[in-house]
């Protein structure tokens, strides 16, 4: 089982890769797609009208969301593998340090001052940075290398941050903005485009490699700081570069997509289900799992009716499902 | 080491202390709660630094040394605890060679070799994939061995490894110590019994108050007057004031 | 220390007695001042609630975005002290109805009922399902919903409105206004009817790019479309400002896009090209939605306005005799007692504020990007 994860969770990824590409509002038959791609290497099965929408509808519309599930999910999952090896606590997500909270107050902050998109992303990125910025200088302020120093700060910074949004919320206009902030709290990929895509697709990308080559660092860190020191590893460097990496792949999706719960805590734990504690294997497995995840809320959030579900509530919904289903078999794995 | 002290909060913890530990040896560090016995083997594995003095490994300065380096020649063996993800016996091992390749995604065959000849040593290849949380207390410890061993070092540094060992755990543990120590291993261990040490250790330190009260060979320095003496009702400046001599 | 503690208690006893007693006397005091039977009349709001009104109200607090409109319009927009519109969101309604600029802006439609009794507050208005509708009977003042939906809610709040302000002059535009409603809307149905369905072109409404959002059946939108000979072609949508994906838009392929006044900007572009391949953008049939006092296309009194200009772009050779201009003047003279040259009937027309000329209030323009 733990040899065969790897390729088994590949296979399904892109399998549900290929599935979510034929899925969606605009019908296009299987048998249309098979003309297309014959069309598309120099045939002439398709008309040139027909030919070119199914080419937007799969380049223009589809793929770019099927690829922001895959990066988003992916990311927000290793990020959350990666909090929960630093902190040694399986129940911590990517919010802990309060990347979520600084990334939606620099959303509203974006909304009211009419930023535009590329805006709102942008300024929901640099907040998301500036809350675990923020965080971490209050646990320096007392002790730097200290774990409980570290939650404390990431408490303190999503509050203030928390309340700095609902005040912005407050003074939103309500006919335009609120609706607008409340639709950017709630998750959805529905904005995400080629341009956003290319921004996110290759930090992702570095970032998971990265986070996967420290997995067995990451191990020893489990064990207590002093005795990963005594294995050799470089304790403060590691922890505040991975903390680093991992806060960064959260704070580059969620400003390109808002809030997305639960991903980044549960998805660890499935991939530790099937392959064990050790994140070298943890760390890429939860890459392919919550883009899997990801990828199929995402499918059923734009399938599912006329009117686009928010993924972030699918997510949530989905997430407690799966949660309690394996609850039972992750009671084995934990000491608490 | 050479005279190192150490303050916390303008309090010495460590004055003036000097020990040296040698290959093929087994040193002892005994002394009361309080003492510095755990400060000064944070010390010896380099996670402190002292104020004055220095601590020098073959000739080199601890402090210059970079952490991998440190960890492929000293190993240490933490008192047993809990992990709260379940790896396996396996893995924890192979831990101990994290300082060789640490950013690679696989164990290299050639560290497998080494973690599988730790195992042996230890005689716990039968548990090789069971999980670490599932096991008793000594299982643990010879775990915890096996990776200090994986280590590579020649040097091995115990936090009082006969905690929650019943008396045949112990008597192997300290036969197994014996053999690394004749296989040519520096051995350095904090206990509080010191009645064992006498007979199982070369070499005993005795430390009080931060300071080193006596030190040479342990059936010497661990006679009826020394013991006495070390875990004496403390009325000195210290709060070190608890004398909880446990004889197991 | 015993003793003094023990006095600290007595005396904390007689406040607490004290407090009573004025709490109560006062409680005594405001149930008969509200007892009497002074100047009130009953006025049933939106759900059927009645509620006394005072005779002649001075000071009434609009706390509903689109109801501002119908007070302006019948003739008490000096009456409003307090009002959720904002000069830098309705541009055109402060320009109309300069008065606004003395009511007291408050920012969304929860507001503190104290600060209402301290701006003397004799009658409010609010949306439906309000919460703080509640709070504000609490403190004594009539709340009145004034919600509506549709055309046929639209003149019942209107009428409502009218009942509420108890001047003739307002009762007399709320007639004339209603008479005009069903003229417009009768003369466009009376073209649009003969339309075979192949002839009506379907239209998807967008109220946000983004992120997209249209409006389906059940929607004033939904309305106008139908009298104006379109259908809405946002099926399967029920509601206001439902988020959709530009894959279904692709789906629909409408013949017609119109976009709201505050959408955001439009690039044919986006998307990789997916709206270049719907009908609508095919064929450039992308229209602009007009935006004055309120925008048009929403839940307001410019509802024949927009029916007009709707069948007018819909429908040109059926419409040619329409003059959008020379009708939005009329309206605004007849409703809004205001003159706007033809200039500034155009800036309507295409969705724009006016120009900065006369207040120097600077006006900030509402078409940025959400």
């Amino acid at each position: 089982m733990e040899r065969h994860a790897g390729w088994l969770v590949s296979g399904g990824l892109v399998l549900c890769i290929v599935v979510s590409a034929c899925l969606g509002r605009y019908a296009i038959a299987p048998g249309v797609i098979l003309r297309f791609i014959v069309t598309a290497m120099g045939g002439h099965a398709l008309s040139p009208a027909q030919y070119d929408m199914v080419h937007a509808v799969l380049t223009g519309a589809r793929l770019p969301r099927i690829g922001a599930a895959v990066c988003v999910g992916a990311a927000l999952s290793v990020s959350g593998a990666t909090y929960q090896a630093v902190f040694r606590n399986p129940l911590v997500s990517p919010g802990l340090l309060g990347v979520l909270a600084g990334a939606g107050f620099g959303a509203a902050l974006g909304i009211i001052t009419n930023m535009g998109t590329l805006g709102v992303q942008a300024l929901s990125f640099t907040g998301g940075i500036m809350a675990v910025l923020f965080g971490v200088g209050v646990a320096r302020m007392f002790d730097a290398a200290s774990v409980l120093m570290l939650v404390f700060g990431g408490l303190i910074s999503s509050a203030l941050f928390t309340a700095l949004m609902s005040m912005l919320k407050y003074v939103a206009d309500p006919q335009q903005q609120l609706p607008d902030i409340v639709f950017w709290l709630l998750g959805s990929l529905t904005q995400v485009d080629v341009l956003r895509l290319e921004i996110m697709a290759g930090p992702v990308l570095v970032g998971i490699v990265a986070l996967s080559a420290c997995g067995r660092m990451l191990d020893a860190l489990a064990m207590g700081d002093d005795e990963a020191r005594t294995l050799g590893v470089p304790v403060v460097a590691l922890r505040y570069g991975t903390i680093g990496i991992a806060t960064g792949l959260s704070a580059l999706t969620v400003s390109a997509v808002g809030m997305i719960g639960w991903i980044g805590l549960i998805i660890p734990h499935v991939a530790r289900l099937l392959a064990g504690p050790c994140n070298a294997r943890v760390v890429p497995l939860s890459a392919g799992l919550g883009a899997m995840f990801l990828l199929v809320c995402d499918d059923l959030a734009r399938c599912l009716s006329v009117e686009e579900i928010p993924v972030g509530l699918l997510t949530d919904l989905l997430g407690v499902v799966i949660f309690i289903s394996v609850l039972r078999l992750l009671r084995r794995g934990w000491r608490l | 080491m050479h005279h190192v002290s150490l303050r916390r909060q303008g309090r010495h913890v460590l004055e003036d202390v000097s020990l040296e530990i040698g290959a093929g040896r087994m040193t002892g560090l005994l002394g009361p709660n309080g003492a510095g016995k755990s400060t000064l083997l944070r010390l010896l594995l380099g996670l402190l630094r002292p104020d004055t003095g220095r601590v020098v490994l073959d000739g080199r300065d601890l402090s210059t040394c970079a952490r991998r380096e440190i960890a492929r020649r000293i190993a240490y063996v933490p008192q047993g605890h809990m992990s709260l993800f379940p790896y396996v016996v396996r893995d924890v091992v192979a831990l101990g060679r994290v300082s060789y390749s640490p950013f690679a995604r696989h164990v290299g065959r050639e560290d497998m070799a080494i973690v599988a000849e730790a195992l042996g040593r230890l005689s716990i290849s039968h548990l090789a994939e069971r999980p670490y949380t599932d096991l008793s207390g000594g299982e643990r410890q010879a775990v915890l061995i096996a990776r200090a061993l994986a280590q590579g070092g020649r040097i091995l540094v115990l936090d009082e490894p006969e905690t929650g060992l019943d008396y045949g755990q112990q008597q192997r543990l300290y036969g197994l110590l014996r053999e690394l120590a004749t296989d040519g291993y520096a051995i350095m261990a904090t206990t509080h019994d010191p009645l064992r040490a006498a007979v199982a250790f070369d070499h005993a330190v005795l430390l009080r108050h931060g300071r080193v009260m006596d030190s040479g060979p342990a059936a010497r320095v661990l006679d009826e007057t020394g013991i006495a003496r070390l875990y004496a009702r403390d009325t000195g400046p210290a709060p070190a004031g608890t004398t909880d001599v446990s004889t197991g | 220390m015993t003793s003094g503690m023990r006095d600290d208690q007595g005396m904390r006893q007689t406040r607490r007695w004290g407090m009573g007693v004025i709490g109560a006397s006062l409680l005594v005091a405001f149930s008969a001042h509200a007892a009497q039977p002074q100047a009130t009349r009953p006025v049933a709001d939106m759900t059927g609630q009645i509620q006394q009104v005072p005779r002649q109200p001075r000071r009434i607090a609009d706390l509903w975005f689109a109801h501002n409109e119908l007070t302006i319009m019948l003739g008490a927009a000096d009456r409003i002290a307090v009002t959720v519109d904002r000069p830098a969101t309705r541009p055109w309604m402060f320009r109309v109805a300069p008065a606004l600029y003395h009511a007291i802006g408050v920012n969304g439609p929860a507001v503190n009922a104290e600060s209402l009794l301290q701006a003397g507050v004799d009658v409010a208005f609010v949306p439906n399902g309000s919460a703080t509708a509640a709070a504000l009977r609490a403190v004594g003042i009539p709340v009145l919903v004034a919600g509506f939906s549709d055309v046929a809610t639209l003149r019942r709040s209107l009428d409502m409105t009218a009942q509420v302000i108890g001047t003739a002059q307002a009762r007399d535009i709320a007639q004339s206004y209603e008479a005009m409603l069903d003229r417009v809307v009768h003369d466009t149905r009376a073209r649009t009817d003969t339309l075979p369905p192949g002839s009506r072109p379907r239209v998807v409404h967008i109220q946000s790019l983004h992120p997209l959002r249209v409006d389906g059946r059940n929607t004033i939108i939904d309305e106008w479309l139908s009298i104006a000979g379109a259908r809405n072609a946002a099926d399967g949508v029920d509601g206001n400002m439902k988020p959709v994906s530009v894959e279904q838009i692709a789906a629909w392929n409408p013949d017609v896009l119109i976009l709201g006044p505050d959408s955001g900007s439009f690039d044919p572009a986006a998307d990789g090209g997916v709206w270049r391949n719907i009908a609508a953008v095919k064929a450039g049939r992308i229209l602009h939605n007009p935006s004055g006092v309120f925008p048009w296309d929403r839940y307001g009194s410019e509802f024949p306005l927009q029916v007009a200009w709707a069948a007018q772009m819909l429908h040109p050779d059926l419409f040619a005799g329409t003059n959008m201009v020379e009708q939005t003047r009329a309206f605004y003279r007849e409703f809004f007692h205001y003159d706007l040259d033809a200039a500034q009937a155009g800036r309507i027309l295409a969705g724009l504020p006016p120009l900065d000329d006369a207040t120097g209030a600077g006006p900030v323009t509402g078409t940025g990007a959400h």
